[in-house]
């Protein structure tokens, strides 16, 4: 029944969609702050739909990862190998796109969280070669905007094609959705957006890559940081093709408990 | 759990209830969008506004004609949110006086990026100048070369004496300082730009005002103790006395920090004949540093007093150009002076014709500049070694003396941690004397006036033991109490005081100097046998440390020869006598014994 809970999916991918469409007119990449903030406390409507574009890509990602633990608890695996692994790119680019939605903001923390990101790739080998395409020289959200308005839209358009085949809105999962995002911009709150010249502000970063950022602060090799990011996704195309789920399962769920410990403490 | 959620479905399912819900949160976004509907009135946005902080700060007034808030706003300079129509998100992050250098290194630095550079590496920042010469004096650094300044003994825990002292009682005068630690009554100092810069203060919608043009009075915030250059300027000699003749039965003469009591004494003749305040000598490379990290205020100093009076010309450059642009009072000229040292131009001073014009800064007003006269008195060979200073200057202040108290179990306010630590200073003198500075030979090399800096006698309280130490010094500076008349020929060539024997009987015996001083140091308990006032014996053994690495008393040979020209000063002692027009050839006259001595 849990699965259930999978069809969420979809219609808060759509209101996020939606949502973002309208930020996207009036967002300029090269104002990040000023646009941003400008949508927040100067055009109408500006802040609801930022706060529907938050909570409901926050909440995509909570029920993502949810549906990515009830299919792993299954004992059974109906999908296809090909459908599995499309699965599991659809993750990773769920995962971008919201980290690329986050560094739009053009706020300190979001500079930050960039500049973490420049470096994770700038300081592993082989991977550093793909540092332009997410690096500008000059603006720093210029290619996150790419990708989250473009790229990342298309990709995960036609992998989940391959991965739910047809795309199918129910009214009451969609109501249900629109009520819980609802619920969220009416009682909660967005982080605080750190203007670049706060001094000493406590900056943050998205909550699915504060332990990344405590790992380095920890002066770990990116090498190793990068491979602490890549192993539950190793893990997840193992799954399939392994006999011995459990010991999957169980590696998982320690990588899990590690990157939580190092996130919060 | 799994039957839990079933059931949860199950009934969700049967009485459409995830139907209704949809239905419920179509109406919910309705009722959003109307809690969000733009406000008018208070809050309302302002979209011809460079922000939105006018929305509340309605009619605030600009700081100055060259940051108008029409055209900057407010958020540039304070931070906080530009965009935010309600208090709490506008102010979030906001910076109340963006101007201290640690805020003024983002906003102010957006346009004067090199200029917050130099105030950073300034003395008047790094105050690295006090407190090595303090550690050096003090036996607690061998170096007078050493750049540690206020940002690393902010940083250690443990502070020596000489820190201690520092933090105590020194570092209030800091350009950086927190304006919040002063308490009422005092006067504010620090706030970074501010601290020189505003020229009022500010309440309500009413910007502090700042300006280019620094009165003297924001120099005199800090410039008041120590060697009290900027006390002598104004004519103002701190005394040991305590405010009479009385006035309704109140002391008189109280200094603005309402502890300490003056005499007034002559000012120095660029305040007194012409107004001037420090600005119109002091260039902005000599005050706020030319960006590179100096050890003593003389490195870091511009102008000397020959780039005014022996002015030297040049065509007006980019920089001149802007200065004379920013004060906007003073009449345009394609020729302007340049200092000698860093090459700063200085706009005020302009060549018309043949005569030098000079401007001052803060109105405008136009005098005709003195250039130096070609007169003996400042081209003959035997002076050359005269710093300005050593004639011009009339009196400077000298404290004899200082007893320094520190009681180990009291307590204090530490000007650098900014909280109550313990230790406790406490400072007491009573040997103040103006008249006859001293001469020594400076920090230049040339002969300048010297007084304490600074003779101190420790006392320290430690539970039950009591330690003493002495530091005694004698510093080199220009006083900054300038008259036109300089020194009579007497008071340099024989009057012990200005000679650095100190008060006493002078006398020539047998082609000796004979010297008796007044004051016995033994009788007076002192710590030391040589008179407190002493510089120099007779034999020229230096009594007292400089800070300087060529600084120093006259030696033996020198003090001889300056008494020794006395002889002839008793009758020569006019400039208009015939001898000093052409004193090479009278020399030789006279050693050839072709003119003889009539006494």
């Amino acid at each position: 029944m849990f699965k259930a809970l999978s069809f969420m999916l979809l219609p808060l991918l759509f209101i996020s969609l939606i949502s973002g469409l309208v930020l996207v007119f009036v967002y300029h990449p090269s104002m990040a702050y000023d646009t941003v903030q400008k949508i927040t406390f100067l055009y109408p409507y500006g802040e609801i739909y930022r706060k529907v574009h938050y909570f409901s890509s926050e909440l995509f990602l909570i029920f993502l990862l949810f549906h990515v633990t009830v299919e792993l608890s299954q004992k059974r695996i109906t999908i296809t190998r090909s459908s599995w692994n499309y699965s599991i790119v659809a993750f990773l680019a769920v995962i971008f796109f919201l980290f690329s939605g986050f560094v739009l903001k053009g706020d300190q923390s979001a500079n930050a969280a960039a500049n973490v990101t420049f470096t994770l790739i700038k300081d592993t080998p082989f991977i550093d070669t793909l540092l332009p395409l997410v690096k500008d020289t000059n603006i720093i959200t210029y290619k996150f905007f790419i990708w989250h308005i473009l790229f990342l839209p298309l990709i995960l358009y036609f992998i989940l094609l391959k991965h739910v085949r047809k795309f199918t809105i129910k009214t009451e999962y969609l109501g249900a959705s629109l009520f819980m995002v609802v619920l969220s911009v009416l009682f909660l709150k967005m982080p605080v957006d750190v203007p670049l010249s706060a001094k000493g502000a406590n900056l943050y970063s998205p909550w699915f890559f504060k332990g990344a950022e405590r790992l380095l602060s920890f002066s770990i090799p990116a090498i190793l940081v990068n491979f602490t990011l890549v192993f539950p996704i190793i893990l997840l195309f193992l799954f399939r093709v392994v006999k011995y789920k459990n010991i999957v399962r169980v590696l998982l769920l320690i990588w899990m408990i590690f990157y939580t410990w190092v996130s919060l403490f | 759990m799994d039957d839990i959620l079933y059931l949860g479905f199950s009934v969700l399912k049967r009485y459409n209830i995830l139907r209704y819900i949809s239905y419920l949160s179509f109406f919910l976004l309705i009722f959003i969008t109307i809690l969000y509907y733009p406000k008018g009135g208070k809050g309302a946005i302002k979209k011809e506004s460079v922000d939105q902080c006018v929305v509340c700060h309605k009619d605030m007034s600009s700081m100055d004609d060259a940051h108008q808030v029409e055209i900057f706003g407010c958020a540039v300079c304070h931070g906080g949110n530009r965009w935010a129509t309600n208090k709490k998100d506008a102010h979030r992050f906001m910076v109340k006086n963006p101007a201290r250098l640690e805020h003024a290194s983002i906003f102010c630095s957006k346009c004067h990026k090199e200029i917050v550079k130099r105030v950073s590496k300034s003395l008047m920042n790094t105050q690295s100048g006090i407190l090595n010469v303090l550690k050096y004096q003090w036996k607690e650094s061998n170096s007078l070369n050493s750049t540690i300044g206020i940002k690393d003994i902010r940083k250690s825990k443990q502070s020596s004496l000489a820190e201690d002292h520092f933090r105590k009682m020194c570092a209030a005068c800091h350009i950086d300082q927190d304006e919040k630690v002063f308490d009422k009554g005092m006067v504010k100092r620090g706030g970074g730009c501010s601290d020189c810069h505003r020229v009022s203060k500010g309440s309500g919608n009413k910007h502090a005002k700042f300006s280019t043009k620094i009165p003297t009075k924001n120099c005199l915030k800090c410039h008041n103790r120590s060697n009290r250059i900027g006390l002598s300027y104004i004519g103002v000699f701190e005394s040991e006395g305590y405010g009479t003749p009385y006035k309704n039965g109140n002391f008189t003469h109280k200094m603005s920090d309402g502890r300490r009591f003056y005499y007034k004494l002559p000012a120095d003749i660029h305040h007194t004949k012409a107004g001037l305040d420090c600005i119109d000598c002091h260039t902005e490379k000599g005050v706020m540093g030319d960006g590179r990290v100096h050890k003593h205020m003389e490195d870091a100093e511009d102008i000397k007093c020959k780039d005014c009076h022996k002015a030297k010309f040049k065509k007006i450059d980019t920089l001149g150009k802007k200065l004379l642009y920013l004060n906007g009072n003073i009449t345009e000229s394609n020729i302007i002076a340049y200092t000698r040292k860093f090459s700063t131009p200085l706009y005020n001073i302009q060549k018309d014709n043949n005569t030098t014009l000079f401007y001052r800064k803060i109105d405008g007003k136009k005098f005709n500049l003195k250039q130096m006269k070609d007169k003996p008195y400042h081209s003959l060979l035997i002076h050359k070694r005269l710093d300005c200073s050593a004639c011009h200057s009339q009196w400077m202040p000298s404290c004899y003396g200082c007893h320094e108290v520190y009681i180990k179990k009291g307590k204090q306010f530490d000007w650098v941690s900014k909280r109550v630590t313990k230790g406790q200073w406490q400072e007491f003198r009573s040997f103040l004397r103006w008249e006859h500075p001293s001469l020594g030979i400076g920090y230049n090399g040339k002969i300048m006036p010297f007084a304490p800096g600074c003779q101190v006698v420790g006392t320290i309280f430690k539970d039950k033991m009591v330690e003493k130490f002495h530091s005694m010094a004698m510093a080199g500076w220009d006083p900054h109490t300038t008259q036109l008349k300089s020194r009579s020929c007497e008071d340099c060539h024989f009057n012990p005081a200005s000679l650095g024997l100190g008060r006493g009987h002078l006398d020539i015996k047998n082609g000796k100097i004979v010297f008796e001083p007044i004051y016995d140091s033994n009788a007076s308990g002192m710590p030391f046998s040589y008179p407190i006032d002493a510089f120099v014996s007779e034999e020229g053994k230096q009594f007292q440390s400089t800070s300087r690495k060529r600084a120093r008393s006259f030696n033996k040979s020198e003090l001889y020869k300056i008494v020794e020209a006395y002889k002839c000063i008793i009758c020569h002692n006019s400039y208009d006598d015939k001898i000093y027009k052409d004193f090479n050839n009278s020399k030789k006259l006279f050693y050839s014994g072709k003119t003889k001595c009539l006494k």
